[in-house]
């Protein structure tokens, strides 16, 4: 088998992003089957990774598609930030999970349909389409990536352990956590916006690995240490995840299919809607 | 005794609420009309935490304990003891022996019964340390000696503590609350006034 570390350390770092993104929509919405992939937060990042191929193709500016992707992806989430802030109190978002995941999967579907056309557009001209971004993969990694996404792992674990306590709180229930002086408002923006945030780096600079946001922390809370213990899930359990995804890349790199490396991301993407159909069902049955 | 005189303090359905009414020591209720918003008011105090102004403020809602993971009674027992630098593990400890629930505590919290959760509601409630308790329905989903048991720890409380209570079965705690405040719909306004009768 042959190992890249550097690759190895950019899957580990983009398996705990999405285990940490994947957790915090979780706890903060309260539903289990909230996750980047089901609030519109993948679908958020691939429209920005389509602005900057268009920008790549009438302007050639001097720079990588993922780098114009992540500047793009930075400037949407600034204005998303300050958008948010004028929410008004009271609008807490759990009575209304349904209907935000219902338009989260259908914003998905949009950009989906419009990925399709804009690809269309591209086979058509003759022109080449970076289909990468759909399926996510680490095979075209730049080594300077791994710089920027470790300063974000160092950020991301000093702001879990400063907040573990209103995340344990929060894990309890969202009105019982706002009974205790929890400001969920406050809360939920913080957190959906990291997990947001964590989402689009890996899509912008490795492609979609679909509802593996979603997968992880049901996956985690299979075992036994962490089924009890939210504190563990969200400080301990992305390293774990990190490791699994990190595990998949080197099968998918060294095991090739007629010479065709399998995105990771489709593996992810295979398995994460069985799941998500799985919990649907299962959460029907226990309504 | 706190007297409350807000005017337009925020709007439910669209109407203006007014409070002038008076918080005594002991046991409050807060009644009216089925719909009127008397649990919005309390989601209303609960985000502005200043309305009693410096009292410090304890909740128990109306939704059943409904955790995101398959966490265990223990479980939230010891986050709370955890995270909340004031709150009386051994108080509520005593609590929980005294309505028979040590049993369930490596129980999921999920698969508690209505009256066993609503009961472990309440003993999490009083393991914190407040000046004033605001109940919604405290009393949902018990009957019999669970009934009673919870309000002879509120009536036992309330000779130290200040509760404010909504609840629809009002003639169970008629005889012991020492105060009524009345949630009124006029025109476009509500109000909230102290009741003549308890």
């Amino acid at each position: 088998m042959e190992f890249d570390f550097i690759r190895i350390l950019l899957a580990f770092f983009s398996g705990y992003f999405l285990s940490i993104s994947g957790s915090l929509s979780q706890l903060t919405t309260h539903n289990k089957i909230a996750s980047p992939s089901t609030l519109g937060f993948d679908g958020f990042a691939v429209l920005m990774v389509l602005l900057a191929q268009l920008i790549f193709l009438f302007i050639h500016p001097d720079l990588a598609l993922e780098t114009i992707s992540f500047i793009l992806f930075l400037f949407l989430f600034l204005l998303l930030f300050l958008k948010t802030k004028k929410i008004k109190k009271s609008n807490h978002v759990e009575n209304k999970m349904d209907k935000v995941i219902l338009l989260g999967i259908g914003f998905n579907l949009f950009i989906g349909a419009i990925f399709s056309i804009v690809q269309f557009l591209f086979m058509s001209m003759n022109m080449q389409f970076p289909s990468g971004i759909w399926f996510g993969s680490f095979r075209f990694f730049e080594q300077s990536t791994v710089v920027l996404f470790f300063v974000i792992f160092i950020i991301c674990q000093l702001d879990l352990f400063k907040h573990g306590k209103e995340l344990r709180l929060i894990s309890i229930g969202i009105e019982f956590a706002e009974g205790l002086g929890i400001n969920i408002l406050k809360v939920q923006r913080r957190f959906l916006l990291i997990s947001l945030f964590l989402t689009g780096l890996v899509i912008v600079y490795f492609g979609v690995f679909s509802f593996l946001g979603l997968i992880f922390p049901h996956l985690l809370r299979l075992i036994p240490s962490f089924k009890y213990n939210i504190k563990k899930e969200i400080i301990y359990g992305p390293y774990i995840t990190g490791v699994i995804l990190s595990g998949l890349d080197i099968l998918c790199y060294n095991f090739t299919f007629y010479g065709a490396e399998i995105p990771v991301g489709m593996v992810s993407s295979v398995l994460g809607s069985f799941l998500l159909i799985l919990l649907l069902v299962k959460k029907q049955k226990t309504a | 005794m706190l007297k409350i005189s807000k005017q337009n303090i925020f709007k439910i359905n669209g109407n203006n609420v007014d409070c002038e009414f008076t918080l005594m020591p002991g046991i409050n209720l807060l009644t009216g009309s089925n719909g009127i918003g008397k649990t919005s008011f309390l989601r209303y105090i609960k985000g502005n935490s200043n309305f009693f102004g410096a009292m410090k403020l304890s909740f128990m809602d109306q939704f059943p304990l409904s955790p995101i993971n398959n966490i265990r009674v223990r479980d939230i027992i010891n986050i709370l003891k955890e995270e909340i630098f004031d709150f009386n593990g051994n108080l509520m400890d005593s609590y929980l022996k005294d309505f028979n629930l040590t049993g369930i505590l490596d129980r999921e919290v999920k698969l508690l019964s209505g009256g066993e959760n609503q009961l472990l509601k309440f003993a999490l409630l009083m393991g914190q340390n407040a000046d004033l308790y605001i109940l919604d329905e405290p009393l949902q989903y018990l009957d019999g000696k669970n009934l009673q048991m919870v309000i002879n720890k509120i009536v036992t409380t309330s000779q130290e503590k200040i509760f404010l209570i909504i609840e629809h079965r009002k003639e169970v705690l008629q005889e012991v609350a020492s105060h009524s405040i009345e949630m009124i719909k006029e025109h476009q306004d509500i109000s909230l006034r102290d009741s003549d009768g308890i």
